[in-house]
C-alpha cells in the first residue's frame, strides 16, 4: 500500500497540453469511477486546475498503477502520444505527501505563495469524497495538506505582497499612510490599471474619488462610476493639496502635472505626503516632482520593479513555509506508523481473548453449581483482568509505532507472543477507527 | 552570584539577540532565535538588576551605570509586550542593537553612588531628577528610534529599491506621528529633569557654574523645544523631523556618555 501521485503541472507541461488534460467537472464522476477500477487502486483524490492536473492516489502495485491513470487522463484527447508520457510526473509515498502540502501552500503554484490553491485542493478533496473515493488514508493526508496550508496563510506573509501592477500600487500607499480610511483619491485620465487601483483603494477605505478630465462631460461620465466628483483638468493644481493619492493615466502626449503645481500643493500640505502614480506611457507627471520633499512619485516601470521585489519576499517567506512543511510530513509519517500497530494490537487482544474464554469455560464445567450471579462475577473479573494487562503494551506500542525505529518492537511484540496478524487493509471497520483515533 | 557577571552575560546574550534579529531580515529561520534570544536576555538583564538591589540594598537607580542598565531594562520589557500584543518585530531589529550598544557603554560609566551630604529637601528631589530625567530619556530614545525607521524606511520608498526590511516596518505616517508623540511627552519631563538638575546644583553648591554639564543639557533641551516649535507652528514633519529627533537623541546620549565622564564634576560621584 503506498501514496502516489501522477500529474502535470505548469512546470511540466504546456498551456495547451494542461487545457487538454484537465478533468472537467462534467466529466469528473466517470473519469473518479474508471480511476477506482484500476487494479490495486482503493483511495483517490483528482485534483484540476488551470495549472495543473494531479490524481492523488492509494495504491498496490504503483509501477502498473501508474501507466493506467496517465493512459485514463489522456486515451481520448487528440494529442501526441508519444509525447503524453514526457508531461506527467509520477511521485511515492514521502515524496508524494511534501508534493501535496507544497501544492496546498502555494509553493508550487506559477505565482509564488498564491492562497487560490488552498481552496482548490479542499475542494478536490469534497468532490471525490463525494464520489465515495476517499479512505481513512487521504482524509488524513488532505486533513493535514490544509493544516499546513492554513498555516502558512496565518503565520507567514507568504501571500501577502503584491504581485499585480494594481495591487502594488495600493500595497505602497499603505507603506506611506497609517490607513486609507477617509482619503482622497484623484484620478486623472482613465484606463484599465488605473480604475483596477481605485476600486483597491476604495475597497480599502478611501472616502472620495475625485476624477478629472479634458471635457468636463467626460469626467462626469467617469464620475458616475465611482459615485465620485467630476473636475476639469485645469482645476488639478486646485485639488492637488486635498487629495492623498494622485492615480495619473491619460493619453495626452505631453505633462499633465508639473513640478511647480506639485511643488505648490505641497508648500500647502504642511509636511502631509502625497502618493503620485504615473501609470501612463508616455509619462504625465514631471519626473522632477518625485524630488520634492514628503512626494512618493511611482511610474509604471517603478510599479513592475515593486511587484519583482515582492516576489523576492514571497520567496525569502517560503523559508518559514517549508520548515512547515517539514513538521506537517513528520506529524503525517506519525499517523501512518501507527496504522501498522492496529493489526498487532488486535491480534493480540484476540489471542488473550480466546484463551479467557476458553478457560473460562473448562473452569465452569467444574463448577455447575454457581448461581447466574456468581458466573457473572467471574466473567466480569477476568474480563476486567485481561483489559488491565493489556492496557500497558498497547499505549507502548502505539507510542513505540511513532518512533524512527518503532518497529523492532513491533516485531518483537509479534514474535514474544506469537502473533500472526493480518494485513491492515482486510481490518473490521471499528478497529480502523480505532487506529484513526491514534491521530489527534 | 555577582550583578557584574550576570550583567555580562546579559549583554552577550543581548549581541546574540541583536545578531539574531539582524540575520531575520534576509532569512526568515533567525525570526524564533531573534525572538527568544531577547527573551533570554532580558531574564539576565532583570536578575543583573536583583543582584544590584541585593547587593546595595537600595532601588538600582543611583549611579550612572544604574540607571543606564534600568532604562534599557524598562525599552525591552516595553519592546516584548508590544512584541506579544502585536507579532511586529520591526522595532526589535532597532531597538535591541540600540540597547546593546547601550548596555555596553554603561560598561564604562562610573559605578559608585553620590557621595553627597543631602539635605531632606535635595534628597527629594535627587528623587525627581533621576525618575523624571529617565523617563525623559527613554521617551526620547524611541522617538529616535522610530525617526530612524522612519529614515530608512523613507529612503527606501524614494530610491524605489526595497530591501528586505522594507517589507517589515510600519507605514511612514505612523512612524511619524510616534516619533512626534514619544517628544511630546518627553519634553516636559525633560524639562522637569533639567528644573530639578538646575535647583539641585543651585542648593549643593549654592551657585551656577558655567559647566559643560549644564551648557550641554541646555543645548539638547533647545533643540527638542525648537522640534516642538518648527513641527507645530512651520508644519515639519516627516524626513526633516526625523533627522532632527535622531540629532536631538545623539546629543543626549553625548551628554550622557562623554560629558558625564570627561567633561564635568558634576555626575562624576566618588570618582
Amino acid at each position: 500500500m503506498q501514496i502516489m501521485i501522477v500529474g502535470l503541472s505548469h512546470k511540466t507541461a504546456p498551456v495547451e497540453t494542461r487545457e487538454l488534460l484537465a478533468v472537467q467537472a462534467f466529466a469528473f464522476p466517470n473519469v473518479m469511477r474508471e480511476l477506482m477500477q484500476i487494479d490495486g487502486v482503493s483511495e483517490g483524490v483528482i485534483l484540476s486546475t488551470c495549472n495543473r492536473t494531479e490524481i492523488y492516489a492509494v495504491v498496490d502495485r504503483p509501477r502498473e498503477a501508474a501507466p493506467a491513470m496517465i493512459n485514463l487522463l489522456s486515451r481520448d484527447k487528440v494529442l501526441d502520444k508519444t509525447q503524453v508520457r514526457s508531461h506527467f510526473y509520477v511521485k511515492l509515498d514521502d515524496e508524494a505527501v511534501e508534493h501535496l502540502f507544497r501544492v496546498a501552500c502555494g509553493l508550487d503554484s506559477m505565482v509564488l505563495g498564491e492562497t487560490q490553491i488552498l481552496g482548490q485542493v479542499k475542494e478536490a478533496y469534497t468532490l471525490s469524497r463525494n464520489q465515495g473515493s476517499v479512505g481513512k488514508i487521504l482524509h488524513t493526508l488532505f486533513n493535514h495538506a490544509t493544516a499546513v496550508g492554513k498555516r502558512a496563510q496565518a503565520e507567514t506573509t507568504i501571500g501577502q505582497s503584491a504581485v499585480s501592477v494594481s495591487y502594488a500600487a495600493v500595497e505602497l500607499a499603505r507603506k506611506v499612510f497609517a490607513s486609507l480610511e477617509g482619503r482622497k483619491v484623484l484620478v486623472i485620465g482613465a484606463g484599465e490599471t488605473a480604475e483596477l487601483t481605485v476600486k483597491h483603494l476604495v475597497s480599502g477605505g478611501v472616502k472620495a474619488v475625485v476624477v478629472a478630465n479634458r471635457t468636463l462631460q467626460r469626467a462626469e461620465d467617469l464620475a458616475g462610476q465611482y459615485g465620485g466628483i467630476p473636475i476639469c483638468i485645469e482645476d488639478i493644481g486646485r485639488w492637488l493639496p486635498e487629495v492623498d493619492v494622485v492615480i495619473s493615466s491619460t493619453g495626452a502626449p505631453h505633462l499633465v502635472l508639473r513640478r511647480e503645481t506639485v511643488q505648490e500643493a505641497m508648500r500647502q500640505r504642511r509636511g502631509k505626503p502625497i502618493f503620485l502614480f504615473d501609470i501612463a506611457v508616455p509619462r504625465d507627471i514631471d519626473p522632477e516632482a518625485g524630488r520634492l520633499d514628503n512626494v512618493f512619485l511611482y511610474d509604471i516601470d517603478d510599479l513592475q520593479s515593486v511587484v519583482e521585489a515582492n516576489l523576492r519576499e514571497r520567496a525569502r517567506e517560503a523559508k518559514k513555509v517549508e520548515r512547515f512543511i517539514e513538521e506537517e510530513q513528520k506529524k503525517f509519517q506519525n499517523w501512518l506508523r501507527t496504522l501498522d500497530v492496529v493489526p498487532i494490537i488486535r491480534s493480540l487482544r484476540e489471542k488473550i481473548e480466546g484463551i479467557r474464554r476458553a478457560e473460562m469455560e473448562k473452569a465452569l464445567a467444574k463448577l455447575p453449581d454457581l448461581t447466574e450471579k456468581e458466573r457473572a462475577v467471574i466473567e466480569a473479573m477476568t474480563a476486567v483482568m485481561v483489559n488491565k494487562i493489556l492496557n500497558d503494551p498497547t499505549v507502548r506500542i502505539k507510542e513505540y509505532a511513532a518512533e524512527a525505529n518503532g518497529s523492532v518492537y513491533l516485531d518483537a511484540v509479534s514474535q514474544l507472543f506469537n502473533l500472526n496478524p493480518s494485513k491492515a487493509e482486510d481490518q473490521p471497520a471499528g478497529v480502523a477507527e480505532a487506529g484513526a483515533k491514534l491521530v489527534t | 552570584m555577582s550583578s557584574t557577571l550576570l550583567f555580562g552575560a546579559s549583554i552577550a546574550a543581548y549581541a546574540l539577540a541583536a545578531a539574531a534579529h539582524v540575520l531575520n531580515i534576509y532569512q526568515r529561520d533567525w525570526e524564533r532565535a531573534a525572538l527568544w534570544g531577547t527573551r533570554l536576555a532580558w531574564v539576565l538583564h532583570s536578575l543583573a538588576l536583583i543582584a544590584i538591589v541585593v547587593e546595595t540594598r537600595r532601588p538600582p537607580l543611583l549611579s550612572l551605570y544604574e540607571t543606564a542598565i534600568f532604562l534599557t531594562w524598562v525599552l525591552i520589557l516595553n519592546y516584548l509586550l508590544w512584541e506579544m500584543l502585536m507579532k511586529a518585530q520591526a522595532v526589535g531589529t532597532f531597538l535591541v542593537p540600540v540597547t546593546f550598544g547601550l548596555l555596553l557603554g554603561a560598561l564604562l560609566l562610573p559605578r559608585a553612588e553620590p557621595n553627597l551630604a543631602l539635605t531632606r529637601s535635595s534628597g527629594t528631589l535627587v528623587g525627581w531628577h533621576i525618575t523624571v530625567s529617565l523617563g525623559a530619556y527613554g521617551l526620547l530614545l524611541m522617538s529616535s528610534v522610530t525617526a530612524a525607521m522612519y529614515l530608512l524606511q523613507a529612503k527606501q520608498l524614494r530610491d524605489k529599491a526595497f530591501r528586505p526590511i522594507y517589507y517589515r516596518l510600519p507605514p511612514l505616517e505612523a512612524l511619524d506621528r510616534w516619533s512626534y508623540r514619544f517628544i511630546l511627552v518627553g519634553f516636559p519631563m525633560l524639562t522637569i529633569g533639567l528644573a530639578s538638575g538646575l535647583a539641585l546644583a543651585r542648593l549643593e553648591w549654592n551657585n551656577w557654574t558655567l559647566d559643560a554639564k549644564i551648557l550641554w543639557s541646555l543645548l539638547s533641551w533647545i533643540i527638542y523645544a525648537c522640534y516642538l516649535i518648527v513641527r507645530r507652528w512651520w508644519g515639519w514633519a516627516g524626513r526633516r523631523a526625523a533627522l532632527w529627533s535622531v540629532v536631538g537623541f545623539s546629543v543626549l546620549v553625548a551628554n550622557y556618555f562623554i560629558i558625564n565622564m570627561f567633561a564635568t564634576e558634576l555626575h562624576r560621584w566618588g570618582l
